[in-house]
């Protein structure tokens, strides 16, 4: 294998598929010659990284002072723009510009207020305790400074994204201090965060301590109890001097006396299942949405087999479970739980429609021969025969053609049904 | 994950997180909510640096012109807001004003200096200072496009997934130009040595 240049640069990067990067580490594993393209690229990279270090420090008075002058509202005072280019004829854009951070004359132009948040989205007007203590009602859009108390008040979740880009959403009766740069602290209720790269980041939740080092997680506070979920990747909790680190999908929980030992997540679609109202609130989350009632359509299917036996899921719950255990069948989750998904499969022989095409098809390159069979055998039986699907064949693995006969059939039937 | 900082496989997931704020934020500006706006400058605030970067001519050998560029696309952009009707695309709708300003001022810069001579002394440098300063000069001397993606990938430490938001390209030619960009500064650099 000869890797080409941009496979070789997005090995580099960091931006292959899983699968691809670890053929890739193979091949170098073994090839000197592409060790030594590599290792060259490296060179290049570190050079690179290492200059612009140095630029992006110098560029850091640059960004702190990027701002609007705080006077300008153009589109409903065009007057004041019309007049720009003589400014900048007479060379005074950049005064113009810099008017709020230069300290230039003019009483009416405050200087620019710091922020360490802005609330994104709200189902309804929440509440703004500033750090000398003056209370507001607040809406979506808010600029929120440093030390601010932002409290969702029953029947209003919230969404803010923070300064440094991470996600904060805030449920209904919450309340959380905006402590500082990647640090808050929850006082009550639940908050989801999706945490961005980079230093740690704190939560606080009375006596328990959260540090996450990425990347999305819930932290949830009734009283004396705190229950931290990691979602995605890695976080430590301390609390009553005791101290746990948490995987993806485990959970901890401070009862007020003790800090339990790390527990797994029963579902994460269920965890965060109040979230759904602020994506079909907001109309503009259409992939977290999306992405959220796949998740909970898996976790049906997964239950659904884990709770019923066979005969039960193919007479009186078909009609329910068609499309969650389709959807579980070829999740990355289900991959681990080989006996379900055969289940799933043998189940779908019995009930499958029209309705769950799409991922029969995806399953005709799952790696179980036995689910690439049972695929094969309903697809077969869906399209009447036309598709002409050998299930032993497809057992031991389709040719590309004929898995794209497959798809544009699923596609079209998806789109009838 | 930035560009360069590791050679393990991306997470499939999501490519970019703050991608959905930043169309609710850009529809908020759009609509005169000032504090949006400033959210957006803030959120990104290096990426559209970078991009001032790529286009404002000299801008690594002149200090100041990047941020000057910056300062009045962004004057601009907030003055242009009500014409963004895909809020979702805000980062590659302001890297076109980015690119019209810095034409613009290189225009006005050339009429300027049609009329005076440059002939100041270079300070010293050390052997560390210079090469870093060579490189950033081979890439100030790359093609707009290449050196756009050098500056997005190592400036503002963006994915290709962000990158090609950035641009209005695909990850495939973000990929694509990346390559051709280092192998450009590759020779550049052996150039000198030789």
């Amino acid at each position: 294998m000869h890797p080409s240049d941009d496979r070789l640069h997005a090995f580099l990067d960091g931006e292959l598929a899983r699968e691809e990067a670890e053929a890739l580490a193979r091949v170098l594993a073994t090839d000197e010659t592409q060790r030594a393209r590599l290792a060259e690229l490296c060179a290049l990279d570190g050079a690179l990284r290492e200059a612009y270090a140095g630029e992006r420090r110098a560029a850091g008075p640059v960004l702190a002072r990027l701002a609007l002058p705080p006077a300008a509202r153009p589109r409903r005072a065009r007057l004041p723009w019309l007049l720009l280019p003589l400014a900048a004829a007479a060379g005074l854009g950049a005064g113009l510009l810099l008017a709020g951070r230069a300290g230039a004359p003019g009483p009416e132009v405050p200087a620019a207020k710091p922020f360490v948040a802005v609330a994104t989205l709200a189902t309804g007007p929440f509440l703004v305790e500033d750090a000398a203590g003056s209370v507001r009602e607040a809406r979506a859009g808010e600029f929120l400074p440093p030390g601010a108390r932002v409290c969702a008040p029953e029947g209003v979740r919230l969404a803010l994204v923070l300064e440094d880009g991470s996600e904060l959403r805030l449920d209904r009766g919450s309340s959380v201090r905006l402590a500082g740069p990647r640090a808050l602290a929850l006082e009550a209720g639940r908050a989801w965060s999706r945490v961005e790269p980079g230093a740690p980041f704190h939560i606080e939740c009375g006596p328990t301590r959260v540090e996450v080092l990425g990347t999305e997680l819930s932290v949830e506070r009734q009283g004396e109890r705190t229950e931290v979920q990691l979602f995605h990747g890695s976080a430590r909790v301390e609390a009553g001097g005791a101290a746990r680190a948490l995987a993806a999908g485990e959970s901890a929980l401070w009862d007020g006396a003790a800090l339990s030992d790390p527990y797994r997540i029963q579902s994460e679609a269920l965890a965060t299942g109040w979230m759904l109202e602020l994506y079909a609130y907001s109309g503009t989350h259409h992939r977290d949405l999306a992405e959220h009632l796949d998740r909970l359509l898996i976790e049906m299917g997964r239950r659904k087999l884990v709770s019923f036996e066979e005969r039960v899921l193919e007479s009186e719950l078909a009609g329910v479970c068609r499309v969650p255990i389709a959807r579980y069948l070829v999740s990355e989750g289900a991959q681990a739980e080989p006996e379900a998904r055969r289940k799933a499969a043998r189940v779908l022989e019995t009930i499958a429609d029209a309705s769950v095409a799409v991922p029969l098809v995806q399953a005709l390159t799952d790696p179980d021969p036995e689910v690439r069979r049972s695929a094969a055998r309903i697809l077969q039986r869906l399209s009447g025969g036309a598709l002409r699907l050998d299930p032993e064949r497809s057992a031991a693995g389709l040719e590309p053609a004929k898995l794209q006969e497959c798809e544009t059939w699923a596609a079209q039937r998806a789109g009838v049904r | 994950m930035p560009v360069g900082h590791a050679m393990s496989p991306r997470d499939d997931r999501s490519p970019a997180s703050g991608c959905d704020a930043t169309a609710l934020l850009a529809a908020q500006a759009a609509r005169g909510e000032r504090a949006a706006f400033e959210a957006l400058l803030a959120l990104h605030g290096r990426t559209l640096l970078a991009l001032a970067r790529a286009h404002a001519p000299g801008a690594n050998g002149r200090a100041g012109e990047a941020e000057e560029v910056l300062q009045e696309s962004t004057l601009r952009a907030w003055r242009d807001l009500g014409a963004l009707d895909r809020p979702e695309r805000f980062l590659a709708w302001f890297a076109a004003i980015v690119q019209n300003t810095a034409v613009d001022r290189a225009r006005r810069e050339r009429l300027r200096a049609s009329a005076e001579l440059h002939d100041a002394p270079e300070p010293e440098r050390g052997p560390s200072e210079a090469r870093r300063l060579h490189l950033l000069g081979a890439v100030q001397r790359l093609p707009a496009p290449l050196r756009e993606v050098i500056e997005l990938a190592y400036f503002a430490e963006l994915t290709y997934a962000e990158i090609a938001a950035a641009t209005a390209a695909s990850v495939s030619t973000v990929n694509l130009r990346l390559s051709q960009a280092r192998a450009a500064l590759r020779t550049a650099l052996e150039d000198e040595h030789d």
